[in-house]
């Protein structure tokens, strides 16, 4: 500061008398001007912005809509299950716009009514493993050392069984039903959440804002959820567009191992499954689930990817 | 000096690394007067922001006392430090990585306050946010920004209402301005200066600017090597140094006049490891007057009122 010329001290002089002005009390009538942007209406205003991530949202909004309307208009028993012989194997045409299977059931019928068992296992299944896999690997991250090891080789233990097997453990354990698969589902991705929101945390714990609030008298579990959480979520919302994929598709293969969804329930993986027999023939039996399937996989990308991106301030225009 | 806020003894801060223990702070003791400024100076790695850190109890010491006004803080349960805090703050040097790039600038200088309940509706609250962005020179459109899309100067200034939050009477300052530019440092030093008259603060005040911490301390510690090497009111230092890195210190500091001449102290040789330091003169490997009384450590002697210097040869050089 010893170097200051007269002509810069002047120029500071100028701002600190700028500055001045600035210090008078506020009215509330001012304040009010500036009040609160509100969180939501801030992140709504930004996902807006992504029309991908917009695609994303009508096209699930529309999935969710098909899946609750199928339940209304097909009868379970008489359109979703019971066999036609007669129709089996017919092409795709004006009457059975995605064909029919080798027991003469409607596909794009059971496309349309299986929508509920993949929406719901693929959103619960990782729910379960994000709530459950975040806060574990959170904590490991913030407290370190002995916590942490901890919890990492119990992942490490866990995430060595393949989940297939781990999902097939836990189901013949507690007997086959779809809340079961939910649950098993949800278990075998919890090490990836943790390992996941583990790595991001590091870079987060170390900031001197998480000193800052220490010092500021803020207790442990508000730091670890208010601020390590919130600046550490990209890779976990990442990682839960991808989860719910991942989800959709084990319920797909415990399905077709026989230990998902019972069977004649026109759960995606396990129409997909079904039609594999006949996939030199009558691809479309595979083709049309394996689309619907791809579709609500997509979908969720496209939104976790515009939710990532409209919760960083930072990249606000 | 009559009205100590806080007196540190024999302060000691050791980190173990693979190679031995790494002594941080080795034994420094202080008082700071109420109402004064300590400022701390030295080199990068000599301890400077360790000790302040320490004070807070945001590393743990290794040993020592810290008595704030009459409360040892190291024997304070966690509840306890909670409380204590209320009155000892902090302000980072990194005006960008100390404040959440999630949180608004609002939500930032309230986190104290909520966090110690201090104020319990939305509408108190928000006033005395904006009475705290007034008192540090913010206008009230920012109440509602985010830290990145202000300037270095006014990120600061976000710090320092954050750090008043609590109505503190000692704070702590780690290189609040060796972050800013210079027009930028001379604001937030005003600020400073004008906030302590108002309230009555002590500060500690660490920097490696010597410039900055004469205008601005009422007593300069000298740090070198987790050892404070000399002590006296801040024009005494700069009038009389007695230690030899005090000395070439000082004969760094550039003269704002076109073609003085001034002696320059050089300091050659490379800096003593601080793992597991030998017990010589700290300053014994690059000193040009060291001798072989050097080879026992130097205690810190009262050699004019108020004036200590860690040094054999005082008076001889």
């Amino acid at each position: 500061m010893l170097l200051l010329t007269r002509a810069s001290k002047r120029a500071i002089r100028s701002e600190v008398n700028a500055v001045e002005t600035v210090k008078r009390k506020f009215t509330a009538a001012e304040l009010q001007q500036y009040k609160k942007r509100s969180m939501f209406g801030e992140v709504w205003r930004n996902y807006k912005k992504s029309p991908s991530a917009m695609i994303g949202l009508v096209v699930l909004v529309i999935i969710i809509v098909v899946a609750i309307v199928a339940q209304f208009i097909y009868d379970y028993d008489t359109d979703i299950v019971q066999q036609n012989i007669k129709e089996r194997f017919q092409t795709p045409s004006a009457e059975h716009p995605f064909g029919t299977d080798q027991y003469g059931r409607d596909v794009l019928t059971r496309v349309l009514y299986g929508a509920k068992y993949s929406l719901a296992v693929g959103i619960v299944s990782v729910a379960i493993s994000c709530v459950l896999g975040s806060s574990l690997g959170l904590i490991a991250g913030y407290y370190g050392g002995f916590t942490e090891n901890l919890i990492l080789r119990v992942c490490e233990v866990f995430a060595g069984i393949p989940s297939v097997l781990l999902g097939i453990a836990i189901m013949s354990a507690f007997g086959q039903s779809i809340v079961v698969l939910m649950f098993a589902i949800g278990l075998v991705y919890v090490p990836m959440f943790a390992r996941t929101a583990r790595a991001a945390v590091l870079p987060v714990r170390d900031q001197e804002y998480i000193e800052a609030a220490r010092v500021s008298g803020v207790g442990d579990l508000k730091i670890i959820f208010g601020h390590v959480l919130p600046n550490a979520m990209s890779p976990i919302i990442v990682q839960v567009t991808m989860g719910v994929a991942n989800g959709i598709l084990t319920a797909s293969s415990l399905s077709f191992l026989g230990l998902g969804v019972p069977v004649p329930a026109p759960e995606w993986g396990a129409m997909l499954s079904g039609g594999r027999e006949f996939i030199r023939d009558y691809g479309y039996l595979t083709l049309f689930p394996g689309l619907a399937i791809m579709i609500t996989v997509l979908v969720f990308n496209l939104m976790g990817d515009g939710l990532r991106d409209a919760l960083d301030p930072k990249l606000k225009q | 000096m009559a009205d100590t806020i806080l007196e540190v003894k024999n302060l000691t801060k050791y980190f173990k690394t693979k190679h031995g223990m790494l002594h941080a702070v080795d034994g420094i003791n202080f008082k700071l007067a109420r109402g004064k400024t300590l400022g701390l100076v030295g080199e990068s790695g000599c301890g400077k922001s360790t000790t302040g850190r320490t004070i807070l109890r945001l590393i743990e010491p290794t040993a020592g006392e810290i008595i704030f006004e009459g409360k040892d803080i190291n024997k304070l349960s966690r509840s306890e430090l909670r409380h204590a805090r209320k009155d000892m703050q902090l302000i980072f040097q990194d005006p960008y990585s100390s404040l959440d790039p999630r949180k608004t600038v609002s939500q930032i200088i309230s986190e104290p306050i909520i966090a110690n309940k201090i104020l319990k509706t939305s509408a108190d609250i928000d006033a005395r946010v904006a009475e705290l962005m007034s008192t540090v020179g913010l206008a009230a459109r920012l109440f509602n920004a985010y830290p990145h899309e202000l300037d270095g100067g006014r990120r600061q200034r976000i710090g320092i209402a954050r750090a008043l939050a609590m109505e503190p009477k000692f704070i702590v300052c780690d290189e609040p301005v060796s972050a800013l530019d210079v027009s930028i440092q001379a604001q937030i030093l005003n600020l400073l200066k004008e906030l302590q008259a108002e309230f009555n603060l002590s500060y500690i005040f660490i920097t490696h600017d010597l410039s900055v911490v004469n205008h601005f301390s009422d007593e300069i510690a000298v740090m070198y090597l987790g050892k404070i090497v000399e002590k006296a009111p801040a024009e005494q230092l700069f009038d009389n140094p007695l230690h030899p890195y005090t000395k070439a210190l000082l004969s760094a500091i550039p003269i704002p006049e076109l073609g003085a001449k001034k002696e320059r102290i050089l300091i050659q040789g490379e800096i003593t490891s601080p793992i597991n330091p030998p017990d010589e003169c700290r300053f014994y490997k690059r000193c040009n007057y060291a001798c072989d009384r050097c080879k026992a450590l130097p205690e810190l002697k009262e050699i004019a009122p108020d004036h200590f210097v860690a040094c054999h040869l005082v008076g001889e050089i």
